[in-house]
């Protein structure tokens, strides 16, 4: 009985640990591969914190928490400019550190002998000492973690953190501050492990460095690889097989001294049939799919204007102005001296040769990148210095060439993680305000679909992005930027590689879009398109404008026609 | 029935009410062992199971106990993990029904510990040698000796050499850091200079750094405290950049010889280092029969976990002899408080000290042409 509850309770803990740990990797795509330092941050404050200090559960779990979370802000740090795997490397480098640290901070951490004599929780004077008596406490402990972590998952933090995770570029596009989504799932994720720790620690009532190596982590996220990435049932189901399997095979008879070795074979064997027989672990991630009665949108496939937010202001109005746009890259002037106003209800067609300098201005409009020189006025107001999520805050979204989707989101869920001012991404109401959260998501998913219907993808709302045609994609690209809620749109490309059929169909959205009073700027090749849809070309090349003016007069000029065709 | 059978069924019955009757012996004797079967470590594993094994299948050859056979049950501890050891230990205690565990590593004994103390399970630890694992449970035993019996030794050969100062190279551990801080205190409790202490990672290839401040300290003799192989690695480096001071080790095997080269000539081995000699016929029994089995000659490890099981059926036998419902980790340490004298496969015999702690003899032996030549026991006081 205490053998099984053990086996149990160690399923508890490390139930903790894989969902704490997929919210870092499977939800926010960030493989830092650190957990066990947070794991041994919490188990080791505890040791320390009871045995010199005689403080108590919870009080250690609560300052394990804290300590690690900070831990956990720090290495967020890093995070912010290195991915793949270079994050990868770094976070190596952090657990041989913090081992090298336990090892040899002795007078605190007891050195290589570790804390033992920790002594165990103590629930209304009686003492859980043995797994029996500890069980209850590692169960309700883990369903209060995986609570948390499952509320963060499914919020629009949650949504917000697998676009993240699918692309970075894109999420900082619809407007999201990656900085902070960071820091805060490294915090949580880190708290969430250390709480794990603390109860090691009471209940093994011993810590040392070596329950807390490199090995550690992988074991905590094979589990989260085998049950399912992004899934946190999936965490716990993974938790469940890798700490049962392994005491299951002491069943199996295996003669000789070699027993515990052919048992991790046939541990390893069993782990590659699952994995080759669910490649995506034994849970994929869940779409969301709007539920049965959501509110249905009030407009048709291709309904009228009345879907967009239609932006205040004159038209004609000057939203955008750019004076004097420069860019340097080390001696290459990618852009100098790059002029552009852009005007409410008006569609301004930016072409040129390529290597003219046409994405760059994007990047410079948008604040992926910072300009050498020159300014951009949104409204008067200066948005040089800003970071691609606050301008798109500003009200100036762009969409990608190579459109960037949430690919493993469905179409609603890419449009719902774009729309602006969501309860639902503050922590604090995640936890404390349910019930906004909840009311606000369902007027999100309304207006997702709204969305959806305008640009006629209603009918594949709960498809899987990575599923849908080019068209079907280029037409999400858009419906993504409209739900910025932006009134400055920058499309990069949005008609390349379509059949006239869809050419049309988008460039009636655009048209609408127009006369929804957006300002709009489109990079294009298809001098077709920009004649019918544009108001104004402006034809760059070497980084600088040349000429702009209305499209049929610029595309009579002979020297534009040699520039742009050879 | 009769008058007297009545009278005398009463009396075996009173007799049985109050617990004085010999309980029923189990199936069989399981004895439990945590060991490093993977993990970084398995050699560990290998030989002690293997040592153990072996006393379990001699004394089973010879009748068991009274009959009763004894099981050993082994548990992976993966080269050191507490949990897996904890895992180990509730399912040795729960599921097989073991009175008695052998631990090995320092930190799995210190982690299986408080399970052992709460569950009353008599615990001999023939790996690890650190010191907190002294003296803090009434079922805790330690058949190995530790790392301040092990540095007295050390400490008295080198003095009795004419060393004034001494220096000291191991590896960043906890027997690194138990053998570096007995040796300080014994070496100084002499009256005697510590002019170095120097530690390197377990898996450094290259430690000429910590050699090279060795060098600088000018010291008489160098207490050599890595395991293996880098017993071998610093013995090797230390002659190589011109050191030729005696050199003590606490651990030796043929691996350090490799390692060692012609260097290891006139290294000295002060330990409970197993080696089989004419004058003890059990341990030549004991070297040939593992050599038989396993295809290596045994070292200390397998001689202590050998010698640990021999222990236990002793304490079951003599346990046994008392009647009553003997087969208890209780009544097992008890058997041992009353008479805590055992033959040792090291020659003549071993005697639990008050702290749980078995003293053996502590032997100097000099390697010549890589083989421990045997010197003299020493102090280990």
């Amino acid at each position: 009985m205490e053998y099984l509850a053990h086996v149990l309770v160690m399923v508890c803990l490390y139930g903790i640990l894989a969902t704490s740990f997929n919210l870092l990797i499977g939800f926010g795509g960030i493989f830092a591969l650190a957990h066990a330092t947070f794991y041994a941050s919490g188990a080791y404050a505890a040791g320390i914190l009871a045995t010199k200090l005689g403080i108590g559960f919870p009080f250690t779990m609560l300052a394990g928490m804290v300590v690690t979370a900070a831990i956990g802000l720090l290495v967020a740090f890093p995070a912010m400019r290195v991915g793949s795997h270079y994050l990868v490397v770094i976070t190596l480098a952090l657990q041989a550190i913090t081992i090298d640290v336990l090892m040899n901070s002795k007078p605190l951490t007891g050195g290589p002998d570790g804390i033992p004599g920790i002594p165990p929780v103590s629930l209304f004077g009686t003492p859980l000492n043995n797994p029996v008596a500890f069980l209850p406490l590692a169960a309700v402990m883990a369903a209060l973690c995986c609570a948390v972590a499952w509320r963060l998952g499914a919020s629009p933090f949650g949504r917000s953190l697998r676009a993240m995770r699918e692309n970075e570029a894109a999420a900082q596009a619809v407007g999201k501050n990656l900085v902070r989504m960071k820091l805060v799932v490294f915090a949580l994720s880190a708290g969430l492990a250390s709480v794990a720790g603390s109860l090691v620690a009471h209940y093994i009532a011993f810590v040392n460095p070596e329950s807390f190596t490199i090995e550690e982590t992988i074991l905590i996220l094979a589990m989260v690889i085998l049950g399912g990435m992004g899934n946190l049932w999936g965490s716990l189901a993974g938790a469940a097989i890798l700490v049962l399997l392994p005491e299951g095979l002491k069943f199996v008879h295996v003669p000789g001294d070699i027993a515990d070795m052919v048992r991790q074979v046939i541990y390893g064997v069993v782990l590659i049939v699952i994995l080759r027989l669910r490649p995506e672990g034994l849970f994929p991630e869940t779409v969301f799919r709007p539920p049965t009665g959501a509110v249905l949108p009030t407009v048709p496939a291709n309904g009228p204007v009345s879907a967009v937010v239609r932006a205040e202001g004159a038209p004609g109005e000057v939203v955008v102005s750019a004076k004097a746009l420069a860019k340097s890259f080390g001696g290459i002037k990618a852009v100098k001296d790059l002029t552009i106003d852009l005007r409410r209800g008006e569609i301004v067609g930016l072409i040129g040769p390529n290597g003219a300098g046409k994405t760059t201005a994007f990047n410079l409009l948008s604040g992926f990148l910072r300009p050498t020189g020159g300014s951009i006025l949104y409204h008067g107001r200066d948005l040089t210095k800003l970071k691609p999520h606050e301008v798109v805050t500003a009200g100036l979204a762009r969409s990608f060439q190579d459109l960037k989707l949430f690919t493993k989101l469905s179409v609603v869920e890419n449009i719902l993680v774009s729309l602006p001012r969501q309860p639902g991404d503050n922590l604090l109401d995640v936890y404390l305000r349910p019930g906004l959260v909840r009311r606000a998501e369902r007027e999100n998913v309304a207006r997702a679909l709204e969305i959806a219907s305008f640009v006629g993808l209603l009918a594949k709302a709960d498809e899987v992005a990575a599923n849908l045609s080019y068209a079907e994609e280029k037409l999400l690209v858009i419906a993504r930027l409209l739900a910025t809620g932006a009134d400055v749109l920058l499309l990069d490309e949005p008609l390349s590689g379509l059949d006239t059929g869809t050419v049309e169909r988008i460039c009636g959205v655009l048209r609408d879009l127009a006369r929804a009073n957006k300002a709009i700027c489109i990079i294009e090749h298809n001098l077709e398109v920009i004649r019918g849809v544009c108001d104004e070309i402006v034809f760059i090349d070497e980084g600088r404008v040349l000429t702009k003016g209305p499209p049929d007069t610029l595309m009579r000029d002979r020297e534009l026609a040699e520039r742009y065709f050879g | 029935m009769s008058k007297n059978s009545v009278f005398a069924a009463l009396l075996l019955g009173s007799v049985f009410a109050a617990g004085g009757a010999m309980a029923a012996d189990p199936e069989v004797y399981k004895i439990g062992g945590i060991f490093a079967m993977t993990g970084a470590s398995p050699h560990y594993g290998k030989v002690m199971s293997g040592g153990a094994q072996l006393a379990v299948d001699e004394i089973n050859a010879k009748g068991g106990i009274d009959g009763t056979k004894l099981q050993l049950v082994v548990e992976d501890h993966k080269s050191g993990s507490a949990q897996a050891a904890v895992a180990g230990m509730n399912r040795l205690i729960d599921v097989e029904g073991v009175k008695a565990v052998l631990p090995s590593f320092s930190t799995v004994t210190l982690a299986t510990m408080p399970i052992g103390d709460q569950k009353k399970i008599l615990m001999l630890n023939g790996g690890g040698v650190s010191a907190q694992t002294v003296g803090t449970s009434p079922y805790m035993f330690n058949i190995r000796s530790m790392a301040s019996d092990l540095a007295g030794g050390i400490a008295h050969r080198a003095a009795d050499q004419g060393a004034k100062k001494l220096a000291q190279i191991a590896i960043k551990s906890e027997f690194g850091d138990a053998t570096i801080a007995a040796t300080t205190k014994a070496w100084e409790g002499m009256g005697l200079k510590m002019v170095a202490a120097e530690q390197f990672q377990a898996d450094a290839a290259n430690i000429d750094t910590q050699v090279a401040k060795l060098r600088a300290s000018q010291p008489d003799a160098i207490a050599n405290w890595p395991t293996t192989p880098q017993a071998g690695l610093a013995v090797k480096r230390l002659r190589e950049l011109g050191m030729k001071q005696p050199v003590y080790c606490m651990e030796w095997t043929a691996e350090d010889s490799k390692v060692a080269g012609k260097h290891a000539e006139g290294v000295e081995v002060v330990t409970d280092y197993f080696a089989a000699t004419d004058e003890n016929p059990w341990s030549k029994r004991f070297a040939e029969a593992y050599k038989a089995k396993f295809g290596d000659m045994p070292d200390f490890y397998a001689a202590n976990y050998y010698e640990g099981v021999y222990v236990i059926a002793e304490l079951i036998r003599r346990s046994k002899a008392k009647g009553g419902d003997y087969y208890t980790g209780e009544r097992l340490v008890q058997a041992l408080w009353e008479n805590p004298t055992f033959d040792s496969v090291y020659g003549k015999t071993l005697t639990f000290r008050k702290n749980g702690v078995a003293q053996k003899p502590v032997a100097v032996f000099r390697l010549e042409n890589g083989e421990p030549k045997f010197v003299k026991f020493t102090s280990a006081e």
